[in-house]
């Protein structure tokens, strides 16, 4: 698997591969790029973010995020439970919209206030 | 007739922290066009804002709700849906709200409007004028804030971080997403967003490539896309239809200067932007800039940080306490496409320059050296990329000329 390192501009183009019990890392430049590849090879995190809809708001739609990252194979499932989410106006930043999505532990909370009409 | 210590115009990142900063001593009034402030970060609901200002990454929203709830409890007069049409000299402004004509009399003036995208017409794609044809900035504005998704299948001209980060958004909203299409042989935003926003996505990036021609009459059903050369002309033999209903630009932000253009500010051909000092102030006293007004920068805790420092400058000012020592003018050296601010007042201690360079360098060192070609400061990057704006903080102490900023490999 190849892995392009974010956490630095070097982009390291990282190649990884487990074979049985021996990991073969190959093309970082230090340490922290090292650790990258492999939480990438074994668990990708990501913070979700997208939108939920609104009744009763200044605006149709809001902008919610996952608290914590969380793992990359549940993006789709996590977003597809949210697009059948409506919530009521108004609401305040921080809110907790929907709780522990996907079994993750995380909860998704909204990124901005939204007044009611 | 309002009078005010500092007025500023336009209330993005760049705007709310000057206000706030300007406020601590001044009486100060905030006019922004839009119905809520944020300018377009409340659109921008993907994490990765306030790494170095806040030590953590927050969304557009988030960013933006700080600033609001601070100016809550501060004595700063906002006026939104209020247009500036225009300021003269003498640093009185005329605008346009639903209340009416509204002028004001500023002793300061701290400019802050912002960038916008380029357009179809400024990178000249030839073809029919069907609809389905946005901005990235425009389509992520109607799906984030209008919850409306403006199409189905969409081609992405361009690499910048706001195209790659609407490829995602797409894709998360259910849409097909073809690919992105870049004129240039390596791409135009963070490695970040190619990786979270491509890579995880699995959209494809063609590189050297760009859209020739547009199809469709009432909307458009296709576009033609082809290699290019290494003088980004098409190559001929190359061009594939591809069929689409919408077609999303990423090809650049240019600074808003028209209000800063009509008052007669000198303006930075390299940059968009008015030339400033590390005060940020323009070229004509009394006038300030911050934020993607001045250039476009990177990361929105830059552009909350050049807000700090026009917002104190002119408030300093507006109270005839802004020092006004000579200015040294900073050149671009070898390998530096842009440097800003381009002069340094004479009496400052610490200096922080946000310079591009033209091409990447590995192992590199970027050099200030003084008029008489004396090294002042050194310092290594292990890269230094043109996508990648590179920030250099160092001490002043002695009387210089000028001087030029360097970077070898």
């Amino acid at each position: 698997m190849r892995i392009t390192c974010i956490k630095c501009p070097l982009s390291c183009s990282i190649e990884i591969e487990r074979r049985g019990d021996v990991l073969d890392v190959k093309g970082y430049e230090c340490e922290i790029g090292r650790r990258y590849a492999i939480e990438e090879l074994d668990n990708p995190m990501r913070i979700l973010t997208t939108t939920v809809a609104v009744r009763n708001g200044i605006h149709p739609v809001l902008p919610v995020r996952t608290e914590r990252e969380i793992p990359k194979s549940l993006l789709f499932d996590a977003v597809e439970i949210l697009s059948n989410i409506v919530v009521e106006a108004p609401i305040y930043h921080g809110d907790i919209i929907y709780k522990n999505i996907c079994n993750t532990g995380v909860n998704v909370i909204a990124s901005r206030d939204i007044k009611k009409i | 007739m309002l009078k005010v210590d500092v007025a500023v115009i336009g209330g993005g990142a760049a705007g709310l922290s000057a206000a706030i900063k300007a406020s601590e001593n001044s009486k100060v009034i905030l006019l922004d066009r839009n119905d809520e402030l944020g300018g377009v970060l409340p659109q921008c609901i993907h994490d990765g804002f306030g790494n170095f200002v806040f030590k953590k990454m927050l969304t557009g929203p988030e960013y933006t709700q700080f600033f609001i709830d601070k100016l809550k409890d501060l004595p700063v007069s906002i006026k939104l849906e209020t247009t500036v049409i225009e300021i003269n000299k003498d640093k009185r402004i005329i605008a346009i709200s639903k209340e009416g004509v509204l002028e004001i009399q500023a002793g300061a003036v701290v400019l802050a409007m912002g960038c916008r995208e380029r357009t179809r017409n400024q990178i000249l794609i030839p073809g029919s004028r069907p609809a389905g044809i946005y901005t990235a900035g425009a389509a992520q504005r109607l799906i984030n804030i209008d919850g409306v998704l403006p199409g189905r299948r969409v081609v992405i001209l361009g690499s910048g971080d706001i195209g790659l980060i609407m490829a995602r958004r797409f894709k998360l909203e259910g849409a097909e997403v073809v690919g992105v299409y870049e004129i240039q042989s390596s791409p135009n935003g963070l490695p970040r967003n190619i990786v979270q926003c491509l890579e995880d996505y699995n959209i494809p990036l063609y590189l050297s490539h760009t859209v020739v021609e547009i199809h469709g009459l009432d909307r458009i059903n296709g576009v033609t896309v082809a290699r290019v050369d290494e003088n980004l002309k098409p190559i001929k033999g190359t061009e594939e239809f591809i069929p689409c209903d919408t077609l999303i630009l990423a090809v650049g932000l240019i600074p808003e200067n028209e209000l800063s253009r009509d008052i007669g500010i000198p303006i930075d051909t390299v940059t968009g932007g008015p030339f400033v000092d590390n005060y940020m102030e323009t070229m004509i006293p009394s006038f300030f800039a911050c934020g993607n007004v001045v250039q476009v920068y990177d990361l929105v805790d830059d552009v909350t940080l050049t807000g700090e420092i026009a917002g104190r400058s002119a408030s300093l000012y507006a109270k005839g306490m802004l020092s006004s020592s000579r200015r040294i003018p900073v050149f671009r050296g070898k390998d530096i496409d842009r440097v800003v601010p381009q002069f340094i007042r004479g009496d400052s201690k610490d200096i922080r320059l946000y310079l591009r360079v033209k091409r990447s360098i590995k192992n590199s060192e970027i050099y200030i050296r003084d008029s008489n070609e004396n090294i002042i400061y050194k310092t290594r990057r292990r890269i230094v990329k043109p996508v990648v704006m590179e920030k250099i903080q160092f001490p002043l102490d002695g009387f210089y000329e000028s001087l030029t900023v360097e970077v070898y490999g």
